[in-house]
């Protein structure tokens, strides 16, 4: 491989990350993942040199998550009950596993726009652009999106400590400290 | 954001920017500035903070390692792009030693289109094009690459060219259309690199239409017919001028 040729091997996590975040289940993101490859394959003539390969694929699996959605493959009852499935995220370890565990199941919990907002800007370190192009909505949108998940987050944590001082064992949102796998 | 940030827009858009260390220092101090007197928003900066690296650990890394196919499709694209490129650089260069070496005199014009015309023809190819690089993924279905010309003649009725020096046959499918049964080729040529032949027979009173080239969603194509026979090449990368090359090849092979 030349110096400048497009790095796909390399992202394949960042694509099954965002496909997990997306479906919120690990076989599903993997489907989704692998359609991706296909879809980019058939139309590796829309990819232009010196194009940021891991917008263009992140797009491309963006829009076919939104078009299974469309066309009523990810149901609502499959939306409603994905706490039962299985993100496929590795268990966070250390002092702030249980912590984390929650943090990221308060982040799955957000809405589909904000989660993925937030994803592509804070997690993948996307600039705002970057994401709008992804996303298919102006950079306002994207910025306001970030703005509300943040919010969100933060309202989550201060419940979070909040029920902690009331020596509460049950937290936000009525799940344990269970670990995906 | 709360009332106190709405006059400081600016500010605030920089406030990511301070915390990733991407600000000059004049910058960095009037927006640390800005937080230093607002404790409440710093404070929310900081959770923010905390809460994206949270995340990060939290999502860095997928439970289980990637499946052997999504990883092999990875590198396949990967090839693909790399040779994609590799041809677009060199194809204009090939495309102007090919009209050189060809000489203008042995030239059918094509003429190239501006606009796409949907003609059924190119829709039923594109959908063997689709049909082919399906297989090409798929272990269970291999490709024939054995051009039995004389068998295609008998059975279809499609008169196919010999192909020109250099190409090659990756993959030779019968494939059905409204009308009739067609042939799809999925071809390696020395200019254009992956290209799709697709033949069918023709009415006897259809006319004769003259060859064309254009671009039609994103994909080069070029639309001939010669006797008894329609053809249609598809390109998925290039442009009309180009595909219209490689058509002219093969009208000279068939005349």
């Amino acid at each position: 491989m030349g110096m400048d040729d497009p790095d796909i091997v390399g992202q394949l996590e960042p694509l099954r990350r965002y496909a997990r975040v997306l479906t919120r289940n690990a076989e599903a993101a993997d489907d989704l993942v692998q359609s991706a490859f296909l879809r980019a394959h058939e139309r590796r003539a829309t990819f232009r040199d010196g194009a940021d390969v891991r917008v263009w694929l992140m797009s491309i699996l963006h829009n076919i998550f939104i078009d299974e959605r469309r066309s009523g493959l990810t149901t609502a009852a499959r939306e409603r009950a994905w706490t039962d499935l299985q993100p496929g995220f590795a268990a966070p370890s250390g002092e702030m596993a249980v912590r984390l565990s929650e943090l990221r199941n308060a982040f799955l919990s957000l809405s589909q726009e904000q989660r993925e907002a937030l994803h592509l800007v804070a997690v993948e370190g996307l600039g705002v652009a970057e994401a709008a192009e992804i996303l298919h909505v102006p950079s306002g949108t994207v910025m306001s999106r970030v703005g509300r998940a943040r919010a969100a987050l933060r309202n989550f944590e201060e419940k979070g400590d909040a029920s902690a001082k009331a020596r509460s064992f049950r937290l936000v949102g009525g799940r344990d400290g269970q670990t995906d796998r | 954001m709360d009332k106190q940030t709405d006059n400081h827009s600016d500010i605030e858009a920089d406030v990511q920017a301070l915390l990733q260390g991407q600000l000059d220092p004049e910058r960095a101090y009037a927006v640390a500035d800005y937080l230093a007197d607002r404790p409440e928003r710093a404070a929310e900066v900081l959770a923010d903070a905390r809460n994206t690296e949270g995340l990060r650990l939290a999502l860095s890394a997928p439970a289980d390692p990637p499946p052997a196919e999504l990883l092999s499709n990875a590198r396949q694209l990967q090839d693909r792009l790399s040779r994609q490129r590799i041809l677009r650089r060199i194809a204009p260069v090939a495309a102007a030693f090919a009209l050189f070496a060809a000489g203008w005199t042995t030239q059918i014009a094509v003429q190239t289109l501006e606009t796409a015309q949907a003609h059924p023809l190119v829709e039923t190819a594109l959908d063997a094009q689709a049909a082919l690089d399906l297989r090409h993924w798929m272990v269970s279905q291999p490709e024939s690459t054995v051009l039995n010309t004389s068998e295609i003649v008998g059975a279809l009725g499609i008169e196919l060219p010999t192909l020109p020096d250099g190409w090659i046959v990756r993959d030779v499918q019968v494939v059905s259309s409204p009308e009739r049964p067609g042939v799809a080729i999925a071809l390696d040529t020395p200019e254009l690199g992956r290209i799709l032949l697709f033949a069918i027979a023709r009415d006897k009173d259809d006319r004769e239409s003259a060859p064309t080239a254009f671009e039609y969603e994103g994909r080069s194509v070029a639309l001939f017919t010669n006797r008894h026979s329609a053809y249609v090449l598809v390109d998925n990368s290039g442009n009309p001028e180009q595909i219209s090359i490689g058509a002219n090849q093969l009208l000279s092979h068939l005349n």
